[in-house]
């Protein structure tokens, strides 16, 4: 469960400062999935890290129940010369999880077999984000949170993550920020849109994408990208 | 074909319906600091076997140019004891007191993405480091001691508890003059750059080359605020038997080392309640 008290960020960009999030309350209960429908550059990013507590609102506070994960794929916390394995045996102590399970998890769900004693800085950029991904879907949470990436690989790993973190969200909730509706419509239950550092509730993610490509025509082809697909 | 391995993983991966990771224990401070000290024991000389070597390289080198320095100088040891003994006695408190600032600066940095598995943060790095550098303190000071005391069958120290002591300050205050100096690091590049450069007298004012007796009364009293000058003599004062100095209160550099710390605790705060840091993560 996450508790947004009149919490806001500002960021920078070309123009200087910008609200990221505008003073916004909130609740996202236990269990829940909600998604956050984003235009490209609209911090994102930022939304993610103050949700999972990496990031401290600039006024206001972020309340958070349960253990949350951090954003699915990264992989900042990964040390380039260690190996895969002890990677992810660190990880597992710093997260109360058993290294072993943890390990043989990552191992099926990352096809990481042949590289899993290897050093980090060996592996491929897809690999390191299977890796990545493993781990922090891996690690039991009570909610996950996504920052555009939600499942890594393609085809059979694809479905086989996406397959896996739904089975996750069987007892845990999800936080979805992306600029793919699709996606959102997908794995989530619930639906906002930001524009201009607002988090306005969208009951209909269709509506709340036309809102999106209203507030920002310059974003447009990218949506009719999406929708394309 | 790929549905069903799909699916014959997922039932392997044990996630049982129902199951609320409630139960689970995150990892405590003690647990956390374990982790990062392997982590940071592996990476540390990452770069082959004889890496590690480097730890012990480094400072046995600079007591084989300070020796050579003298004997080319004429400089004559102050304290009755083998030349390389006393070179040893000076820049190994210096090599621990500066390569704990450094080695804290650095990780707080280089490790700042470990943040993103909460609750680890920045005081857990800078700990882990600081626990990682007392663990390289006892192994270079009992290589480095031990074999000088071999190769030139040297008395064994006078009062080791006092050695241990003087090592001990000078890695307290190298923890806690780093912990401030890491999180200045971290909000401000200029800082990062003029801190160590600010440090560099120290390896002249601190008594690596001379001993505080030597001295005349108002460099005596001037020297004696160089908490590091402390930790220096009172190693001094243990291994050389009959040897006192003016300049060795062991509360000195204990205190400098607890206000640096005390201070780097708001510091740390106000840096993180304004997302000031200037790497981004």
């Amino acid at each position: 469960m996450i508790t947004l008290i009149d919490a806001s960020r500002r960021g920078f960009d070309a123009d200087g400062p910008q609200d990221i999030l505008a003073p916004t309350s909130l609740v996202i209960g236990a269990g829940e999935r909600v998604g956050i429908l984003a235009a490209r550059g609209s911090g994102k990013s930022v939304i993610a890290r103050l949700l999972c507590g990496i990031d401290q609102p600039d006024s206001g506070a972020v309340l958070r129940r349960g253990r949350l994960s951090w954003p699915l794929g990264s992989a900042g916390a990964l040390h380039p010369d260690l190996t895969v394995a002890e990677n992810i045996g660190i990880i597992a102590r710093l997260t109360g999880e058993d290294p072993l399970s943890l390990t043989a998890l990552c191992e099926l769900l990352g096809s990481l077999t042949p590289i899993l004693h290897r050093p980090m800085k060996t592996v491929s950029p897809a690999q390191r984000a299977a890796v990545a991904w493993c781990l922090a879907a891996g690690v039991t949470c009570d909610t996950y949170i996504a920052d555009d990436t939600i499942g890594f690989g393609l085809d059979r790993q694809r479905d086989l993550s996406e397959a896996f973190l739904l089975q996750r969200l069987e007892t845990a909730g999800l936080v979805f920020l992306s600029s793919n509706p699709q996606q959102i419509a997908r794995f989530c239950q619930r639906f906002y849109v930001l524009i201009a550092g607002r988090l306005i509730p969208c009951p209909d993610l269709a509506a709340g994408q036309a809102a999106l490509v209203a507030a920002n025509p310059l974003h447009a082809p990218a949506f009719a990208e999406v929708l394309d697909d | 074909m790929p549905l069903d391995a799909n699916s014959a993983i997922l039932t392997s991966t044990g996630l049982t319906p129902g199951l609320t990771s409630t139960g689970l224990t995150p990892a405590g401070p003690l647990d956390r600091w374990a982790a990062l000290v392997v982590r940071e024991r592996k990476t540390r000389f990452s770069g082959g076997a004889l890496s590690s070597l480097w730890a012990f390289v480094t400072p046995v080198a600079w007591i084989g140019i300070v020796v050579l320095a003298f004997q080319y100088l004429g400089r004559s040891v102050p304290i009755h004891a083998p030349m390389a003994l006393f070179v040893a006695s000076g820049i190994l408190p210096y090599a621990v007191f500066r390569q704990t600032i450094s080695s804290l600066m650095r990780s707080v940095i280089a490790y700042r993405y470990l943040s993103y598995i909460q609750p680890v943060g920045p005081a857990d790095i800078l700990v882990a480091s600081a626990i990682l550098e007392l663990m390289n303190t006892v192994i270079l000071s009992v290589v480095l001691f031990g074999g000088i005391l071999l190769a030139l069958v040297a008395p064994l120290p006078a009062d080791p508890l006092r050695v241990i002591l003087g090592l001990a300050l000078a890695w307290a205050l190298g923890a806690g003059f780093g912990h401030l100096a890491a999180t200045l690091g971290q909000w401000s590049d200029t800082l990062s750059r003029a801190i160590p450069l600010a440090l560099r007298p120290m390896f002249w004012l601190s008594g690596v080359f001379f001993t505080a007796t030597e001295l005349g009364g108002a460099a005596q009293a001037a020297l004696w605020w160089n908490p590091l000058f402390h930790t220096i003599e009172i190693l001094r004062e243990g291994f050389f038997l009959g040897y006192t100095s003016p300049i060795s209160d062991a509360w000195y550099p204990l205190a400098v080392a607890l206000g640096c710390y005390l201070a780097s605790v708001p510091v740390g705060r106000v840096l993180r309640a304004r997302n000031a840091a200037r790497h981004r993560i």
